[in-house]
């Protein structure tokens, strides 16, 4: 699923610690979750805004409990920026909470000078976890289509600045081919996508103490 | 519980409203994150007596007041189009967006230049006082330039790390040195020359007298900082009135504590003796005046407080410079690679990164040539700073007119023309009174050539922008459309945008 991948890349495959800072990855997990349910087709972006199309429950549970929050406040029509910054709040740890039920990861207590300061949700199988990255960095170098799926990701992987990380030490043509494959996505993807990249981006100026 | 009930019934209360709001900023969080910056103390005992032993101007605390008065007018228009303008506040896009893109550009490089100047001037205050506090204290004998590089390292390594000093550290630093500030004014005043307390000082006859020019820039100086309030605006609780409320209260506070201590420091040597008295004692000045009064503690105390100012005004220079390059990178303004950011931490790296190379190039060339670190250092490139964010202010003011004259956007008179007219020719009157007597401020001779090429430094850096822009519209048509207008509108400039792509661009 493209959150869990989205994850997966977004964190170390041995350590489970972030490799972005901790805006990117809330707002790109968040990104990650409404990409999956624009995938499903649940839910679709028109001029900033989120429209429900699909008000049946996904089959998981989490794209459930996300399309309800949706769904409960459409009439309020909140911008998609809106909504990234809220999602965001839960969306990394909902994400790590499903691949901790599906066996993926374990709980860690993270420690610093002995003392424990948070929970790292740890990779069970460190090639699993690692699979996004290599199969997007080695097909993207090979300037290889990319299907739908890996497509999206390599988006998210964009728009979140993790491109610099998949394609390190990658000529500028390599860069140049992710940038043109991505605009081959569809319009609410793309959509979603560039907020995501504009969001990010703010959250670099408006940083504060 | 079926999702169309959830749907079809009425909510009362906005889950994404409540949660999101709670994590928005209030008034008081806004004039803290501004006032730490602009760290009262680094004023007060630097900037100040320096102001006196240089210009010679005894009317250093009436331009203090005179200054906060004009820029709170400024700051009318100034927030009124922040309300408008989704940006995080970067006065270059104000004017491009209120006076046409070239002067945007233009104003662009004049901030670049005039932040870097505000920041690598003040290593020279740090280097002085840190390396003379340690000669006092503990015997010993460290150059400044030696004390500047320590810190300039430390700014480095935080920068590129972006570790900020905490929130509550610098507010608990803020009270304390406004407490330690007034405390000292209060002394002092207590204990006036003979003579007695007198307000001749503040006399605003000053202000038409003939070298109140130097006085005014050197008041602006140390109000840089204030216009980062609009930054936060969308983060704040109420954009409407928190950024408003947070900038005048940010304005008042800052004035009043300036021009009262500037006046005690004449009050305690006598407003004739005080030039003297200031070029003797340099920035040791206020510490000297209440030594004999509060005892060795409170003398040691103000030291550590104003060299900890002065590292959290460093420190904050150096993230304004690096935000300022990293949103010209990402506009494509200047070239893309200040764009990038650190993965890990967020931090504009690349930005950081060219910020402090300069800063070390100036340090090593200041050291090498043997130049005194307050006056050549600290005082003429701060002041210089100072020019150029006066300039960015005055244009400012100009383009808030420019803006509403088009759309009036539901705003009252008094916020679109107004204020806007009154603060641009108060702020344009200042800004010629400066230019006019530059040599009073460096304290040269007014045939020196440096007295003329501080100033155009700004003129070089406009003209090359403008140039710039030209050669932008030229040849990239596409970025040229959206300077100015941030990453939330700025197609060009985000990889998923719809734009038509373009033959020959280059993103990497």
């Amino acid at each position: 699923m493209l959150a869990d991948d989205f994850y997966r890349l977004s964190h170390h495959d041995a350590t489970g610690k972030p490799r972005l800072h901790p805006r990117a990855i809330e707002l790109g997990c968040a990104a990650a979750i409404l990409a999956e349910l624009i995938s499903s087709r649940h839910i679709g972006i028109e001029t900033e805004q989120i429209q429900v199309l699909d008000r049946r429950p996904p089959a998981d549970s989490l794209m459930h409990v996300i399309l309800d929050q949706l769904m409960a406040e459409v009439a309020r029509a909140h911008t998609v920026r809106t909504w990234l910054a809220f999602l965001g709040q839960q969306a990394p740890e909902q994400i790590a909470q499903r691949l901790l039920r599906a066996g993926h990861v374990r709980l860690q207590a993270q420690r610093r000078l002995g003392r424990q300061v948070g929970l790292l949700y740890v990779p069970v199988d460190m090639n699993t976890a690692y699979a996004p990255c290599a199969s997007l960095s080695y097909r993207l170098r090979r300037h290889e289509p990319l299907e739908y799926e890996s497509l999206c990701l390599a988006g998210l992987a964009l728009a979140s600045g993790l491109d610099t990380f998949i394609l390190d030490g990658a000529p500028a043509e390599t860069f140049e081919y992710l940038n043109h494959a991505v605009r081959t996505l569809w319009p609410p993807m793309r959509a979603l996508l560039f907020h995501t990249h504009a969001a990010i981006g703010g959250a670099v100026l408006a940083h504060r103490t | 519980m079926t999702t169309d009930r959830l749907t079809h019934r009425p909510t009362r209360t906005s889950n994404v409203a409540n949660t999101l709001a709670r994590s928005r900023l209030g008034t008081a969080a806004v004039v803290f994150f501004v006032m730490a910056a602009a760290a009262p103390l680094t004023v007060t005992a630097g900037g100040a007596t320096s102001g006196f032993a240089i210009t010679g101007s005894t009317g250093i605390p009436i331009a203090y007041l005179a200054i906060a008065a004009i820029l709170a007018i400024f700051a009318v228009g100034y927030v009124a189009m922040s309300r408008h303008v989704v940006n995080a506040g970067a006065f270059y896009s104000y004017i491009s967006q209120g006076l046409g893109k070239p002067a945007g550009v233009a104003a662009a490089f004049i901030a670049v230049l005039a932040y870097n100047a505000m920041q690598i001037g003040l290593y020279g205050g740090f280097g002085a006082v840190l390396s003379g506090f340690l000669a006092e204290r503990f015997g010993v004998s460290v150059s400044w330039w030696l004390c500047a590089l320590a810190g300039w390292a430390i700014v480095a390594v935080l920068g590129v790390l972006r570790v900020d000093l905490n929130g509550r550290v610098l507010a608990i630093m803020l009270l304390a040195e406004i407490a330690i500030a007034a405390l000292f004014a209060v002394v002092i005043v207590a204990h006036p020359a003979e003579g007695g307390i007198t307000l001749s000082t503040l006399s605003p006859s000053f202000l038409l007298t003939a070298g109140i020019g130097a006085a005014l820039v050197t008041a602006v100086t140390g109000f840089v900082g204030f216009e980062a309030t609009v930054v936060f605006s969308e983060e704040t609780r109420d954009p409407k009135r928190t950024i408003a409320r947070a900038t005048y209260i940010a304005v008042a506070v800052t004035g009043l504590l300036y021009g009262l201590s500037a006046w005690a420091l004449t009050v305690a040597t006598g407003p004739d003796k005080i030039v003297a008295a200031a070029q003797e004692h340099s920035t040791e000045l206020i510490f000297t005046l209440v030594r004999p009064h509060v005892g060795q503690f409170f003398v040691d105390l103000g030291h550590l407080l104003f060299i900890t100012s002065l590292f959290a005004a460093l420190l904050s220079f150096h993230h304004t410079v690096g935000r300022y390059l990293f949103s010209l990178g990402r506009e494509h303004v200047l070239p893309s690679r200040l764009g990038h950011t650190s993965m890990r931490t967020g931090a504009p790296r690349a930005g950081s990164i060219t910020q402090t190379i300069l800063a070390f190039g100036v340090l090593v060339g200041y050291a090498l040539a043997g130049a005194d670190p307050i006056v050549h250092l600290f005082f003429w490139i701060t002041v210089t700073g100072g020019l150029g964010v006066l300039i960015l202010m005055t244009l400012t003011s100009a383009a808030v007119i420019g803006f509403f004259a088009g759309d009036r956007r539901s705003e009252s008179l008094w916020h679109r023309i107004a204020a806007p007219v009154i603060a641009t020719a108060a702020l344009g009157w200042v800004l010629y009174l400066t230019v006019d007597q530059f040599a009073i401020l460096l304290g040269v001779d007014p045939t020196d050539p440096l007295r003329w090429a501080f100033p155009a430094s700004f003129a070089v850096a406009a003209l090359l922008g403008l140039i710039w822009a030209g050669l932008l519209k030229a040849w990239r048509p596409d970025i040229y459309d959206t300077i100015g207008l941030g990453a939330n509108a700025a197609p060009a400039t985000n990889p998923f945008a719809d734009a038509v792509p373009i033959a020959g661009t280059s993103r990497s």
